[in-house]
């Protein structure tokens, strides 16, 4: 708490941390009916409060050591999702680590199914592991579930780009690669990478 | 990050130590590129083994003398303990678990060591049809993510002189893109060298005369596959591979 207090200027307690929490978390709904169902089930402490305060501000700093030291003191307390979407991006933007990060989005799926950004990543994880069926079939689900993300519309647009590419690169289907970068441009006029890629395909059938 | 790579060639006709210099992102992908040319070398016919390959040549004599041959200067040498560890000189290599120990080849570069716990998809036929047999049977013809998708058999087969070729073109253009280049973490090093190894597998190659390398690879593997269960089907010797 003191460490809260002297490097943000915050002092959490029993009666405000439930509320800076979900203030910290600054995600789209979805995310945020989720921490107030998991904080309604009354197994939390302000400890775990102080906890997950440090874990977010740490993710947004890129201070891998304190997420990690954060990650392994809030394991005693009921699993939740948003932790391991975090491990699961450190394992893989720092370490590198496909398959422990692939792992830990399928642990955040099981605690909430409908995230569209964490079954994105895994269209990016089976895409590095060359996966590119289970890729495309991860794409569409981050499309279905778009609506639960931060940027919906863009979200949308890069999942829709990345399935393009798999249609150009592994199948050669060009015509469908093209209706998913109209679709990609319709989400985000301003991708220029699929606007780019729609040009040089304009003479493949 | 490294860059020298030491490897024994791969011309049947004149077997030789080659020396080349790549710029490799990880100490483990380093490594395995040395094990991925000594596993594709155990596959080639020699004529100096009466056009068997080191594999079949340890299988009929039970034994590493007819590699020793080829590679008389290896006995000195670090890698020979390497190249001894992937001959077939017991029956471990002949059931399911084997493959764990398979490189996977140049589609595999930068994957990490596989163990049996990773496979999922094993795990779930186990508990789906219970008896082992059965389980193993579509397990070793299913695609797997674990290794890039080639089924498990064709990860057993291993690779040949095509994709000893393959590997080295790719090593070439992997140095020719990253050699120099600055990474912010070994996350950011290792995405961006895989997504150019993905990048690379689908675009037509001349070294495989034109085809795309991810084809070429698996048709080579399959032929490999063939002629070893064919080998072992003449020798009385059963497999979980077949």
């Amino acid at each position: 708490m003191a460490k809260i207090k002297r490097d943000y200027g915050i002092t959490l307690n029993e009666e405000n941390y439930q509320a800076i929490i979900l203030e910290e978390l600054d995600s789209p709904p979805s995310l945020l009916d989720y921490f107030r169902e998991y904080m309604k089930k009354g197994e939390i402490t302000l400890e775990w409060g102080c906890l997950m305060f440090l874990l977010i501000k740490a993710d947004i700093e890129g201070d891998v050591q304190t997420v990690e030291r954060n990650y392994k003191s809030l394991k005693k307390y009921p699993a939740n999702y948003f932790i391991e979407f975090v491990m699961a991006e450190l394992e893989l933007q720092y370490y590198g680590n496909i398959f422990k990060a692939k792992d830990k989005l399928f642990k955040a799926l099981e605690l909430k199914s409908d995230d569209g950004t964490c079954y994105h990543n895994l269209g990016l994880i089976y895409s590095l592991l060359g996966a590119f069926n289970k890729a495309l079939e991860h794409y569409e689900k981050a499309i279905l579930y778009s609506r639960n993300s931060i940027e919906p519309s863009g979200l949308k647009a890069s999942s829709l780009y990345d399935m393009a590419v798999i249609k150009i690169n592994i199948e050669q289907n060009y015509s469908t690669a093209k209706r998913f970068l109209k679709e990609t441009l319709k989400e985000n006029p301003d991708y220029d990478l699929a606007r780019e890629t729609l040009r040089k395909l304009r003479w493949e059938r | 990050m490294g860059k020298i790579i030491d490897s024994p060639g791969g011309d049947k006709k004149s077997p030789q130590f080659i020396y080349s210099s790549y710029w490799i992102p990880t100490k483990e992908s380093g490594e395995k590129t040395n094990s991925i040319k000594i596993e594709s070398s155990l596959n080639q016919p020699f004529e100096e083994l009466g056009d068997r390959t080191p594999f079949e040549d340890a299988i009929i004599h039970k034994n590493a003398n007819g590699l020793l041959r080829l590679f008389p200067y290896l006995k000195k040498t670090p890698l020979f303990q390497e190249y001894r560890r992937r001959l077939p000189l017991n029956g471990d290599e002949f059931i399911y678990k084997s493959v764990y120990s398979k490189t996977g080849g140049v589609l595999n570069l930068f994957n990490p060591e596989i163990r049996e716990d990773m496979d999922e998809e094993l795990k779930t036929l186990l508990a789906k049809y219970g008896a082992k047999k059965k389980a193993i049977e579509i397990w070793r013809v299913t695609p797997s993510e674990l290794w890039s998708d080639p089924t498990p058999q064709l990860v057993w087969a291993g690779g040949g002189e095509e994709e000893m070729r393959l590997l080295e073109d790719f090593l070439t253009k992997l140095t020719e893109r990253f050699d120099g280049e600055r990474f912010e973490s070994r996350g950011e090093m290792l995405i961006s060298t895989i997504n150019f190894l993905r990048h690379w597998q689908c675009i037509p190659n001349r070294v495989c005369r034109g085809k795309r390398p991810i084809d070429a690879i698996r048709k080579e593997r399959e032929r490999i596959y063939k002629r070893k269960i064919t080998f072992l089907q003449e020798m009385g010797i059963k497999t979980d591979f077949a």
